[in-house]
């Protein structure tokens, strides 16, 4: 079978349970959004299916076969952690050359195109350059290595709203370009949810929810408009949340709507994503 | 494929140290041209050995993050720095023989005193057998001897990086303490059969004892395999550190 295959994957730090039991399948050329809070499992899962620390139990297959010192396999995938395993004496040019030598398929000049168009400095030491600039970086490589399965690592960690625009676009380019098995693991939500086909929800080390973006959405609504009309409509719904500003309120409800039964005065929207994740997530 | 750039990557890691190195020893040695001097010089390949050791020692942590980064396994990193340390150690072998005997030039006819390890420990054994024999068993000797001070030094460097801080603790303190303080009092105790043994083993395994080089190239190999493989158990399960 293609893609990556979790199989009953366990994982303890001691005394905690970091992954539990997982079983997911990241499907060839889907973009997924691993989604977690922090601690859920989300990097130690990246971790294990590329072969950086071992499962206690359980087992990785990449398109059939396992990933445990596969080096053939090992070279399907590509993670961008969000720690830099790179040495910090090498310069951002010289890690962009022995990526070439690592990944056969690494396009040089893409890299060197996506470094300019974020103001990367190439001349520089790795350890010399900001943490935003560090995740630039490695999303500068890791968009160029165009192997089958490339996973992010909370991508844009410290980087500022402009550069965090620009990747998603080059992110969505580049999958329209040439599509591969793209794995979004971050807990900012809001940024992601254009972005992903399919959202996977970890929790305490369990996989909670594994679905589409757009059945996840369909699981409920937003109701806004006046603060009393939208009390009165949600009393005995199931809520996920609200937001009040001045007079206005909206609410975030389970459940499918029924139209008849929304009063005049409110507005009916889809589900925020953010929102269905704090409620799914919460202790 | 991926052997090849493991043994790439970790050959080009130790260049430059190997070339400032030699090129330090090189200044030394033509300093020997200077007019006037005299005295004793040796301990070029002891330097070399040191080097090589620090060297073992400083090669694992950053090089296995960057492989593990870049989709090479342990099992490949592991074949790569065994073939890549033959070469350096090839290289080293070599460039202490040609070293040496510029240092010899250099010297000529005046009061200075050289002696190569070879030679130091050998002497007999020199004067029965060709130049070319001597200069090829010198080339085995510091090429295993190399290999041996380099897998030691990365072994430790592994065992550190498995160990948790309280083993690091217990190990940093209690080696020394053991070595440098209990040994030499449990050996004044006995009368001095400890540091005895010790000699006899070091006599035996360097062939001092039979005035052969081969002796000591067998040592330092069955040291090399002994640490290579003690450092693949640590590195088969070893993880990356934050």
């Amino acid at each position: 079978m293609s893609g990556i295959e979790i199989k009953q994957v366990s994982k303890r730090f001691g005394d905690v349970t970091a992954l539990d039991h997982v079983n997911i399948c990241f499907q060839k050329n889907k973009i997924y959004g691993l989604l977690g809070r922090n601690g859920a499992g989300k990097s130690t899962l990246l971790n294990v299916i590329t072969n950086r620390i071992f499962a206690d139990e359980g087992e990785v297959l990449v398109d059939g076969e396992p990933s445990v010192e596969n080096d053939r396999v090992l070279r399907k995938i590509y993670l961008m952690s969000e720690q830099s395993y790179y040495p910090p004496g090498m310069k951002v040019k010289e890690a962009f050359q022995w990526s070439a030598e690592f990944y056969p398929d690494f396009d040089k000049g893409y890299a060197e195109k996506t470094a300019s168009l974020f103001q990367l400095p190439t001349k520089k030491k790795i350890h010399d350059l900001s943490t935003g600039y560090q995740s630039i970086f490695k999303i500068c490589i890791a968009m160029a290595v165009n192997t089958p399965y490339v996973l992010f690592d909370e991508p844009v960690l410290g980087l500022d709203a402009n550069h965090r625009q620009l990747f998603y676009k080059l992110l969505i380019e580049k999958y329209s370009d040439s599509p591969s098995t793209i794995v979004i693991s971050t807990h900012l939500i809001e940024e992601v949810a254009n972005v992903i086909e399919q959202i996977i929800i970890i929790k305490n080390g369990r996989i909670i929810r594994d679905e589409t973006t757009e059945e996840l959405l369909s699981k409920g609504y937003t109701v806004s408009g006046n603060a009393a009309l939208v009390d009165r409509y949600t009393a005995g719904r199931k809520l996920l949340g609200e937001d009040t500003l001045g007079g206005l309120k909206s609410a975030y409800l389970l459940g499918s709507v029924k139209k008849e039964e929304v009063p005049a005065g409110l507005e009916v929207s889809k589900l925020d994503l953010q929102k269905l994740f704090i409620q799914m997530t919460n202790d | 494929m991926n052997i090849k750039i493991s043994v790439k990557y970790q050959f080009q890691d130790i260049t430059r140290a190997l070339i400032i190195f030699c090129g330090i020893l090189l200044i030394l040695i033509l300093m020997l041209f200077i007019p006037g001097l005299q005295g004793t010089t040796n301990g070029l390949e002891i330097s070399a050995f040191i080097f090589l050791f620090v060297i073992g020692l400083n090669t694992f942590k950053e090089n296995f993050g960057m492989f593990l980064q870049n989709g090479v396994s342990r099992k490949t990193i592991f074949a790569g720095k065994l073939l890549s340390t033959c070469a350096v150690c090839a290289i080293m072998a070599v460039a202490l023989v040609v070293l040496s005997n510029v240092a010899k030039l250099g010297i000529g006819y005046r009061d200075i005193q050289l002696g190569t390890l070879y030679e130091i420990l050998y002497t007999e054994r020199m004067a029965s057998i060709s130049p070319v024999l001597v200069v090829l068993e010198n080339l085995l000797l510091l090429f295993c001897c190399c290999f041996a001070f380099m897998m030691v030094g990365y072994f430790i460097t592994i065992a550190y990086y498995r160990m948790d801080k309280h083993w690091k603790l217990l190990i940093s303190v209690g080696l020394p303490v053991l070595c440098f303080v209990l040994l030499p009092i449990v050996d004044t105790v006995l009368g001095g059969v400890i540091f005895l043994s010790i000699l006899r083993v070091l006599m035996f395994a360097t062939g001092l004892q039979f005035g052969s080089p081969y002796i000591c190239m067998l040592s330092a190999l069955a040291v090399t395999a002994v640490f290579s493989g003690l450092s693949w158990l640590l590195m088969r399960r070893a993880v990356v550190k934050n």
